[in-house]
């Protein structure tokens, strides 16, 4: 049944191949391919860009049965260009009479340990299916990005195992039409290690990291800079 | 005391645009240096998520266009207010485009907020924050949802205050002054 099922990675992060919105969604697709599900992968950052780029999105968008949307966590929403995606995506499917019927999946990332800081993100998501006549079943919320690092899931190593589990979960239920269960969700969004121990880390050693990309770009003095100040 | 208004507006909604009046006027009444800012009509990229406000040049987006002015406008206000059209209980692209390239405000280290972890704030001035969003018709979940959503930004950006308000468009300009008038009170901008 699923052989003749098309799906879409829709990647709404501006890093595109190098983000961790692609690893996950990737990784998520070709255990869809591996059921037999065509799939493809498209980037709001780049699509939203020029007007030949948003019908190619529409296009891609509306030729799929099931689109899996996975993006970064941008001041405790969605990126720019992507609420852009949807907000064209919307009205594309309002202007035709009988839409045709596509399923919705969501993943959104972030940096901060918690991953209960995607949940308004994905709050947004929901509503959006809900408002474009799209079917949603389900969304997950990954904390620490930084572990992943744009790298793919299958490098990464143990850390991100739950992850890998849940996606696997997700893709089976995509694939055979049933709703994705919540176990999926559950595994996606379980925080790589102990939040405790995670929190710590970041706390203490998350500046590190900063501190030595400056450097390298010869700032590290400059980083407390306040070029805007004013009385 | 300077105010900054962001209107997040996808093209001339007579609703947002009676809610500004009413708050320029408002704002004007209170002794407030006010400078309200169409985002539809600047031009600004979508922020790239390159860090390069943090690690590149320090609390200056690399790229250069009016996204730049966006953020020296948010770091130097006291009063910083928000509308838009409420798109899928958020808010619209237009205002999300103003607030992502904001980030040059915060520092990339990090910090404690209630326990969890956020970014640590580059300036020293603390803002106050009003977010109010229009809507066609009362929606509590969705509500509930955007006031959360706001919530979160304020946590972000560390307010001194803030507050949400919703406005089902179509309301008339004294039904608007009304909310706008309260929201801007609860926050201390008005007495």
């Amino acid at each position: 049944m699923s052989q003749n099922k098309r799906a879409l990675l829709i990647v709404g992060s501006p890093r595109c191949e190098k983000s961790n919105s692609e690893a996950i969604g990737t990784y998520l697709m070709e255990r869809l391919g591996e059921k037999g599900v065509v799939w493809d992968k498209v980037y709001t950052y780049r699509l939203t860009r020029t007007a030949e780029g948003r019908e190619k999105l529409l296009n891609a968008v509306y030729g799929a049965d099931i689109l899996v949307l996975a993006s970064p966590l941008y001041v405790d929403s969605i990126p720019s260009f992507t609420i852009n995606a949807m907000e064209l995506i919307n009205e594309h499917r309002r202007a035709i009479e009988s839409p045709k019927e596509q399923k919705l999946f969501v993943i959104v990332n972030c940096g901060f340990p918690e991953p209960s800081h995607n949940q308004t993100a994905l709050a947004i998501y929901r509503r959006f299916a809900l408002e474009s006549g799209i079917e949603w079943v389900g969304g997950a919320r990954v904390g620490w990005g930084m572990a992943i690092d744009g790298r793919s899931l299958d490098s990464v190593g143990g850390m991100v195992k739950n992850l890998m589990r849940g996606l696997q979960l997700a893709a089976g239920a995509l694939a055979g039409d049933i709703p994705v269960p919540k176990e999926a969700e559950e595994l996606i969004s379980r925080p790589f290690m102990p939040l405790v121990l995670a929190k710590l880390m970041t706390s203490v050693a998350g500046g590190v990291g900063w501190n030595s990309e400056a450097r390298k770009n010869g700032v590290r003095n400059r980083m407390h800079d306040r070029p805007y100040e004013s009385d | 005391m300077k105010a900054v208004l962001f209107d997040g507006s996808k093209d001339d909604d007579t609703t947002i645009g009676t809610i500004r009046q009413a708050i320029v006027e408002q704002l004007g009444r209170a002794g407030w240096d006010e400078e309200a800012i169409d985002v539809r009509n600047k031009r600004i990229a979508g922020c790239t998520g390159c860090f390069g406000c943090w690690v590149k040049t320090p609390g200056i987006c690399v790229i250069d266009d009016d996204g730049r002015e966006i953020a020296k406008k948010a770091a130097q206000a006291d009063l910083l207010v928000c509308l838009t059209p409420i798109t899928f209980r958020g808010y619209s692209s237009e205002l999300k485009r103003a607030l992502d390239r904001s980030i040059p405000v915060l520092l990339p280290y990090f910090t404690r907020v209630n326990g969890e972890i956020h970014h640590s704030m580059r300036y020293r001035r603390r803002q106050r924050l009003a977010v109010i969003g229009v809507q066609a018709s009362p929606d509590r979940e969705s509500a509930q949802i955007f006031k959360t959503l706001v919530d979160r930004n304020a946590i972000n950006f560390h307010s001194l205050a803030h507050g949400s308000s919703i406005i089902i468009r179509g309301s008339g300009p004294r039904e608007i002054g009304e909310l706008t008038n309260s929201l801007l009170k609860s926050i201390g901008v008005t007495t």
